[in-house]
């Protein structure tokens, strides 16, 4: 089976078989178009830390079926299914490897893992209030009292649902 | 280095420092009134005060080289740590996710139509939030459940050809304009009239005020349950169900009291709803209403012969419009 190499961020040398990499479209992709590639692919928005947990990612997922171009709509009248318990032990980390893992996934164009992150953060922000969601994630509120009136008729529709 | 900076920047920036100061004594209110001075004098201040800093930290690092060599142990990461730091705990990760993963993030919140009452407490977050709630990707969502529920009585492919033609593109103001039937509540009609009394004395006349109330409640296979009780909605709609058999019987109790009817009912993508019921053997009432938001318009009201096709129209004289109201025991039973 051939092998890829890549590259961190902070100039860390990882070797996989191409089936894992390929879990990354962004890598597919890039492979499709070089051909075999003997030296290692740059990477230079992942550091060697959040790779290594990519990588261990795609490694357990590498048999799963994803086409990559399912119809968007199908996905989205699909129901949000839960979490598979490999992908929660996976995801159980703290709250700076997570939005990395998800900022990583986005690059490395992985939606599988993207969707498992959002749907991690989702899970932390549902059902809460808007003070305990500024608090779970340390957000500033940027709103003058008048503007949070506002945001509130705006959406006073909402609340019969 | 001093020569780049302008006037207004080397006053913003001292006025920084000293706000720094202030903080650390603990004189809140005081620095925060030097940080708003200095963010009025340059915009900038403190990425540029940031960055002296960093200079000023690796300018510290070099002399330190040259005066003991053994001090090399210091590297370079340990130089830029205290300021990543200090950003990350400024910016929140959350807000530094790009558009469009945030939205992912925000379609997940809303697993069902019963999720799209947080709107109001996600966008109280930021503004950031609230700006990304408006996008129409999530109101697309919105109008898949709306399709999903049976609110539209259409299929997806219908929904969105007519997106297209006649909400101008905008899932929003599909979400919000066209007109559906909701199962999770009863629709109520408060009607009135009155009835001349009799007096005692014959002095004075009296009216009496009657009102009655019809009641709809609509389910997703087209069936629907037709009732008209003098009962207020609070003693009455919880017993509106397909399941309380009681309903159907007429009480015997009160003449008013009419027993419930089971109908059909159908919608054009446009609004006009058709609720039918046989009122006996022979006949066949018909509602025709139009749907206005969370109200349902008398247009018409008539009996109709199963055989002969006669039709008898009703006055609508003492009907006003149904009104919508939320039954929380709907949704969750059944």
């Amino acid at each position: 089976m051939s092998k890829v190499k890549l590259l961190s961020s902070d100039n860390e040398e990882f070797t996989v078989d191409r089936i894992v990499a390929e879990k990354s479209i962004l890598i597919k992709n890039m492979l499709e178009d070089m051909g075999e590639m003997n030296v290692p692919i740059p990477l230079p928005n992942v550091s060697s830390n959040v790779l290594r947990k990519i990588i261990e990612w795609c490694e357990h997922h590498k048999n799963d079926l994803y086409t990559g171009n399912e119809d968007e709509t199908e996905i989205r009248l699909k129901k949000s299914t839960d979490i598979d318990e490999w992908d929660q032990k996976f995801i159980s980390v703290d709250q700076e490897m997570l939005f990395e893992i998800i900022l990583a996934s986005n690059y490395l164009d992985i939606k599988p893992l993207l969707d498992t992150g959002c749907k991690t953060i989702a899970n932390m922000i549902r059902g809460k209030s808007p003070e305990d969601i500024r608090k779970t994630f340390n957000i500033p509120n940027d709103f003058t009292p008048e503007e949070e009136e506002q945001i509130r008729k705006e959406n006073e529709w909402a609340e019969d649902r | 280095m001093e020569g780049q900076i302008s006037p207004e920047l080397q006053n913003a920036l001292e006025l920084y420092s000293s706000a720094i100061k202030l903080e650390q004594q603990g004189e809140l209110s005081d620095s925060l009134e030097k940080y708003r001075q200095a963010h009025k004098s340059h915009e900038d201040v403190e990425e540029v005060y940031r960055k002296l800093e960093r200079l000023k930290l690796a300018e510290g690092r070099r002399t330190a080289f040259t005066e003991d060599d053994k001090t090399k142990s210091v590297d370079s990461s340990e130089v830029n740590a205290p300021d990543e730091l200090v950003t990350h705990r400024i910016i929140s990760a959350i807000e530094k996710l790009p558009q469009e993963v945030l939205l992912i993030v925000l379609q997940h919140c809303f697993r069902s139509m019963s999720d799209v009452k947080q709107l109001c407490t996600l966008s109280l977050v930021s503004r950031r939030f609230a700006s990304a709630l408006r996008s129409d990707i999530l109101y697309q969502q919105f109008c898949y459940y709306s399709v999903e529920d049976h609110e539209w009585f259409e299929p997806l492919h219908a929904i969105e050809q007519e997106v297209k033609e006649s909400y101008n593109n905008s899932w929003k103001y599909m979400f919000r304009k066209k007109p559906r039937i909701r199962y999770d509540g009863c629709y109520i009609d408060r009607c009135r009239y009155f009835r001349e009394g009799t007096s005692d004395t014959g002095w004075n006349q009296v009216v009496h005020l009657i009102t009655y109330y019809r009641y709809l409640r609509f389910y997703p296979d087209g069936s629907c349950i037709v009732y008209q009780s003098p009962s207020e909605p609070k003693d009455i709609v919880r017993l509106v169900n397909r399941f309380v058999p009681t309903l159907f019987t007429p009480s015997g109790f009160s003449s008013a009291e009419v027993a419930a009817k089971v109908g059909t009912w159908s919608m054009s993508p446009s609004g006009h709803l058709v609720v039918s019921y046989n009122s006996s053997i022979r006949y066949t009432n018909v509602q025709e209403l139009q749907v206005r938001g969370r109200r349902l318009h008398w247009l018409a009201f008539y009996s109709l012969h199963t055989q002969t096709s006669e039709k008898i129209d009703f006055p609508l004289t003492q009907n006003r419009d149904y009104f919508f109201s939320k039954v929380r025991s709907y949704s969750l039973t059944e």
